[in-house]
């Protein structure tokens, strides 16, 4: 709770900067506000006992609205690395809107304070308003580059999904309430395992999940994802495939592994959409021209691979959720680290910006290589002991969903390999690349956590019990 | 005929479902913004019925979040709607087709 108060007023000094002649101090602020409350985060989670999740109706559940527990402190964590290492690209990032600077990286924040009221909410109302508060200047954020008509169209279509998808989460919330009189997560779970469950609490339910799919971009809701992205500035995208994300992630995952994880009914059709979702995201990868729509597409399919962990809710389940978007935040940042650059000097995104990369930018195309390499599971990386706990975990659930996302995993490295052989086996064609000295840092230390996550997972998951 | 929750649940179902085919059918963005608020609305009714009903004051004061939160939704929707229509000169959703692929 003092990570969220400290980080709201971090955003309120952000945007005091503003006012000031000099914004050289915007920046390390900014850096060392996320790394204190970081530290914060981190200090709380280490005090946290083995469970994930507190036992409610105690005294630190605030009424049961919100839950600062363990799996809160680690979501947390998680977003606010994800957020430093995106606050590191914004020199670069936010340049085409330099005047507002201060701005961004306020709203930046208060989207994330949104993203850690998501994670800790234990009552449906502080579900909703973490969304609004996560969503509302991810709208702004988006359509950020006023004088770009493609960042307007984003902006506007984020905005109307939005906005729709919050009319149908909050009808199925007034649904849920009517039909067990009761909205915190404590009555909801009483109400749909001990009574005769009413039609009304089911149709309620049906509503909240397909909301929840809209934000987290489950097939068959995932439409709006890619031209959402591809619109938006490449720095607000990157945001958008990691907090956002993270955070919806985590708050269905707090919800409905442990409402409808012992219902069989749920969970098929969940399943269905989970392998759906996969091949969906990971098919339409493969036609794509451009790295950045290929990368939405791909973050698609990673969703559809995290809902695996949804049908066997256990201790290892909520620790393989946790390891598998860290390895996928981490190499997700790697990649718009790389594509910031390249966009910014090549102006577009096609693989063919990319070509022979290797030759003249080593080290971002090292980190690159490797980043998509994660993404597609490939040992020793982070993204294959991710897939690895993952899969493992989820074969005792549903064993061909397995086979389903094995083979979806062959067809990503099909798409990602497109990447990797334009830029080690083709000439370049342009001169090289300069990456400023903070993308350098945010390089190294992306390339540093796929290794650490790869060859010593336990690091993690010793901090997770 | 004493008017009983069903009523309410009636009502405000057939209200978001204007709202919901409002979104679905209407091509202009400020019509569809409205109809978002309709669905909103319709929510708002339902809470404070069902509140009622249960003798629970949870459920109005959701409805307060819910107003604050609109209103804030649609301060940035139409700042939004406002930059685009510098740009396009329309607000009619079709000629929003750039983003394809």
């Amino acid at each position: 709770m003092k990570a969220l108060i400290a980080l709201t007023i971090l955003a309120v000094l952000a945007l005091f900067v503003g006012l000031l002649k000099s914004r050289k101090l915007l920046l390390p602020l900014v850096l060392l506000g996320l790394a204190g409350v970081l530290a914060l985060v981190m200090q709380y989670g280490c005090q946290c006992e083995g469970t994930f999740f507190h036992q409610y109706l105690d005294e630190s559940t605030y009424r049961n609205m919100f839950s600062f527990d363990k799996f809160a402190a680690v979501f947390a964590g998680m977003m606010l690395v994800a957020t430093l290492l995106i606050s590191m690209l914004a020199t670069d990032g936010f340049i085409y809107n330099e005047s507002h600077r201060p701005e961004l990286f306020a709203l930046m924040l208060f989207s994330l304070c949104g993203g850690i009221v998501m994670v800790g909410s234990t009552h449906l109302v502080m579900l909703f308003l973490g969304i609004e508060i996560l969503s509302i200047p991810a709208y702004v954020l988006a359509g950020s580059n006023q004088r770009d008509s493609q960042s307007n169209e984003a902006a506007l279509k984020y905005f109307l999904m939005g906005a729709f998808t919050t009319g149908i989460l909050l009808f199925g919330i007034a649904l849920m309430y009517g039909g067990s009189g009761s909205m915190s997560l404590d009555g909801l779970m009483t109400y749909s395992r001990h009574s005769e469950v009413s039609g009304m609490f089911k149709a309620g339910m049906l509503m909240v999940l397909i909301a929840m799919c809209f934000k987290i971009g489950i097939a068959p809701f995932h439409f709006w994802g890619p031209d959402v992205y591809e619109g938006t500035p490449s720095i607000i995208t990157s945001y958008m495939a990691t907090v956002v994300k993270t955070a919806a992630i985590a708050a269905t995952f707090r919800f409905f592994a442990q409402i409808i994880g012992h219902d069989a009914a749920w969970m098929i059709s969940l399943v269905w959409m989970a392998a759906l979702t996969m091949f969906i995201g990971n098919l339409t990868a493969t036609v794509q021209s451009g790295f950045k729509r290929m990368l939405a597409y791909s973050s698609i399919a990673h969703a559809g691979y995290v809902l695996i962990a949804f049908f066997t809710p256990s201790l290892q389940a909520t620790q393989s959720v946790v390891f598998y978007l860290a390895a996928y935040t981490v190499a997700t940042i790697a990649c718009f680290a790389v594509l910031i650059g390249v966009q910014q000097q090549r102006k577009n995104d096609l693989f063919e910006s990319f070509n022979g990369l290797a030759k003249t930018n080593p080290l971002a195309a090292f980190t690159l290589t490797l980043a998509l390499l994660s993404l597609a599971g490939i040992p020793p990386l982070a993204g294959f002991f991710a897939k690895y706990y993952l899969f493992s975990n989820g074969w005792a659930g549903y064993p061909w969903l397995i086979l389903v996302a094995i083979i979806n995993s062959a067809i990503s490295i099909y798409y990602y390999f497109r990447t990797i052989i334009a830029m080690w086996f083709h000439e370049p064609t342009d001169e090289p690349l300069s990456f400023s000295m903070l993308q350098k840092v945010v390089l190294l230390l992306t390339l540093a956590g796929l290794f650490t996550l790869g060859l010593m997972p336990g690091l993690l998951l010793d901090f997770l019990g | 005929m004493p008017i009983s929750i069903d009523h309410y649940v009636y009502l405000s179902t057939v209200l978001f479902c204007i709202g919901v085919m409002g979104v679905l059918l209407r091509r202009n963005a400020i019509v569809l913004l409205m109809c978002v608020e309709l669905m909103l609305n319709a929510v708002n009714l339902l809470m404070a019925a069902f509140s009622t009903h249960f003798n629970d004051p949870s459920g109005q004061v959701f409805v307060f979040f819910i107003m604050v939160v609109a209103a804030a939704e649609v301060a940035v929707g139409l700042a939004i709607l406002v930059m685009v229509y510098r740009h396009a000169k329309s607000v009619d959703i079709g000629l929003f087709n750039k983003l394809k692929g």
